[in-house]
């Protein structure tokens, strides 16, 4: 039986470059869709991402991030690769917490392998636009992406 | 030391939460009772959605409902059906019987939905005296189980019949892009036969909680029909009296305060709650008979003047739209749906952009949500441009109500509670009314190990 795989783009597209996962996955769908890999926009989805990893045997998460790294730069880790801070811990179910979400599937024992595509960001303010730094990278960030998954998940 | 040592005087308190968990967004509760007079009592929102409105303005209305269902990753389907009842009344598009009871199912999926996350991930942490469900994977796994199961028969609702399980796609002024599947119906019909057991485990889990006792009527708005338990169209109701949703302007005030960035609601210069527990006082005899008999069991009664039952509305609300779904669903399964009078295109064919011209105008639509009346507006012009947005959101409508009890209830616990414990209940009752402050982003600061 093959592996189930899911990429999944998460972010708010009205709120600039908080929509890059987002917008990732929509490039990706146009420019390398890879059969037997499913592509789904989770937007601003929060607790419901756990019910979709279980679903899965591994799963691409790509999202901005904020880890003090020069603007669109791109980094794929594990979740054993980093710690995670918000600015608030307890269980919040509108934001998309990832903290407690990554929390939550370990307790669950969910043994879906998580990979995060972490892009810097440089403006979450309200907008439809991406900053100019991540809309000149759109392309290379797609690219590097594919590659991963082509390379790591196939 | 014992708690009761603990009690503070009557004269003086100060609680500030920032911020408040387990809601959704982020507010504070401010609270400053100075020699025995409460100084200070404010439920703050430090996010607005007043942003959205802007960005809909220029916009074609046909773009609407997709723009508005990324307001929020919990009321995506409500902000969705709320944008397309505005659009369709600015455009005089009346939608058939077919669409409108397919409307219906995706409002009561999202009300599941919302209903269980609030009960189970939200709430029952404080009834149980534990910071958030992490705690309770260990102590109570076969309930959080059960928990995810009700969630998912939800979000599968909403992914068979909008496209997708977050922010609706196929649902558009009009109609629909496309009908869901014949598969996809019947297994979301099994699914909720089987989340009837599920219902009734929890409302016996429900009934073994104690929620804090505090009474203060207040006025209670919502939709109201003479056909049915209103949450997708109606009236307004508040008072026993009824007003069109058209003129809700002239129904409640919204004013600015400086402490927050929501605005407050008035009617007749009172605050008033909108939610569950509007719903139920307003609408009771209207539930299904299965919802009426849950909330006989956990001895909730119409009107319910304790905003922390709001939680044990939420349960008769989710039994009660678990019926009308399964109903809805065999109706559809025995006479199946036509494409004809449902499917339309998502937007007006190319060779008409342009040519067309509508009349300008200012349409309307409020649909029920899990936390009460939402209500778009839209003005257009004669290219069915958006020239102006109002979005009223549940929050907003409560948090002079919230207000309210929280300056009844402060002065009712000084003297009897300790600081941590005053500041547990008012918590929780800011969490009772399951605030939707609008999103915000949800970025991770990450480091690497």
């Amino acid at each position: 039986m093959s592996k189930k795989i899911a990429v999944i783009g998460l972010g708010n597209s009205l709120r600039r470059d908080d929509g890059i996962g987002v917008i990732i996955l929509g490039s990706l769908l146009n420019h390398y869709p890879r059969p037997g890999i499913d592509y789904l926009d989770f937007g601003i989805a929060s607790f419901d991402l756990i019910h979709r990893l279980q679903d899965y045997d591994t799963v691409l998460l790509i999202d901005g991030i904020n880890a003090k790294l020069p603007i669109g730069e791109l980094k794929i880790f594990g979740l054993e690769q980093a710690s995670f801070t918000n600015k608030d811990s307890a269980l919040s179910s509108h934001e998309l917490n990832l903290k407690d979400i990554f929390r939550l599937t370990s307790d669950l024992e969910i043994t879906t392998k998580i990979y995060v595509a972490g892009i810097q960001v440089a403006d979450v303010g309200f907008g439809e636009s991406l900053s100019g730094t991540l809309q000149e990278k759109l392309q290379e960030l797609t690219e590097q992406v594919d590659k991963f998954i082509q390379e790591r998940l196939l | 030391m014992t708690k009761s040592s603990n009690k503070i005087d009557s004269q003086n308190l100060n609680v500030d939460v920032h911020y408040l968990t387990r809601v959704e967004g982020h507010g504070n509760i401010v609270v400053d009772v100075k020699e025995g007079k409460l100084a200070k009592c404010e439920f703050q929102v430090i996010e607005s959605p007043r942003f959205f409105e802007s960005m809909l303005v220029g916009r074609s209305i046909w773009e609407a409902q997709h723009l508005t269902s990324r307001i929020c990753g919990i009321c995506a389907c409500g902000h969705t059906l709320a944008s397309i009842k505005a659009a369709e009344d600015a455009l005089g598009v009346k939608p058939s019987a077919e669409v409108v009871m397919l409307r219906k199912l995706l409002l009561y999926t999202e009300m599941l939905d919302s209903h269980i996350l609030h009960i189970y991930i939200l709430v029952a942490p404080d009834l149980l005296g534990v910071k958030s469900i992490v705690p309770l994977i260990k102590t109570h796994r076969p309930v959080i189980e059960m928990a995810l199961r009700m969630k998912r028969m939800s979000d599968y609702g909403a992914e068979v019949l909008a496209g997708r399980h977050i922010h609706p796609i196929s649902y558009v002024i009009g109609g629909l892009t496309q009908l869901p599947s014949r598969e996809g119906l019947e297994k979301l019909h099994t699914l909720m036969l089987e989340s009837r057991k599920d219902g009734e485990a929890t409302v016996k889990i429900i009934k073994t909680l104690k929620f804090p006792q505090f009474q203060r009527p207040t006025q209670y708005m919502s939709l109201t029909s003479d056909d049915e338990y209103a949450m997708y169209d109606g009236d307004l109701m508040v008072n026993g009296e009824k007003s069109k949703v058209r003129d809700y302007r002239k129904l409640f005030m919204e004013s600015v305060v400086d402490y927050s960035k929501a605005k407050i609601s008035k009617i007749n210069g009172k605050s008033y709650a909108v939610g569950s527990l509007s719903r139920f006082n307003n609408n009771f005899n209207k539930l299904h008979k299965k919802a009426k008999a849950v909330a006989a069991e956990l001895g909730l009664k119409a009107p319910c003047y304790n905003p922390y039952l709001n939680t044990a509305a939420q349960l008769v609300e989710w039994v009660h739209c678990l019926e009308e779904s399964i109903t809805i669903l065999e109706k559809i399964l025995k006479d199946g749906l036509k494409e004809e009078g449902v499917v339309v295109a998502s937007w007006p064919k190319r060779s008409e952009v342009g040519k067309i011209k509508y009349k300008p105008n200012t349409g309307t639509g409020c649909v029920e949500v899990p936390r009460g009346s939402l209500f778009h507006e839209y003005t257009i012009d004669d290219s069915a441009h958006i020239t102006a947005a109002n979005c009223v959101i549940p929050t907003n409508q409560n948090i002079g109500n919230l207000e309210d009890d929280m300056r009844k209830l402060v002065p009712e616990l000084l003297g009897k509670k300790t600081q941590e414990e005053i500041t547990l209940d008012l918590e929780m009752l800011a969490r009772s009314y399951d605030p939707c402050i609008s999103c915000a982003t949800h970025l991770l600061d990450v480091s690497f190990v």
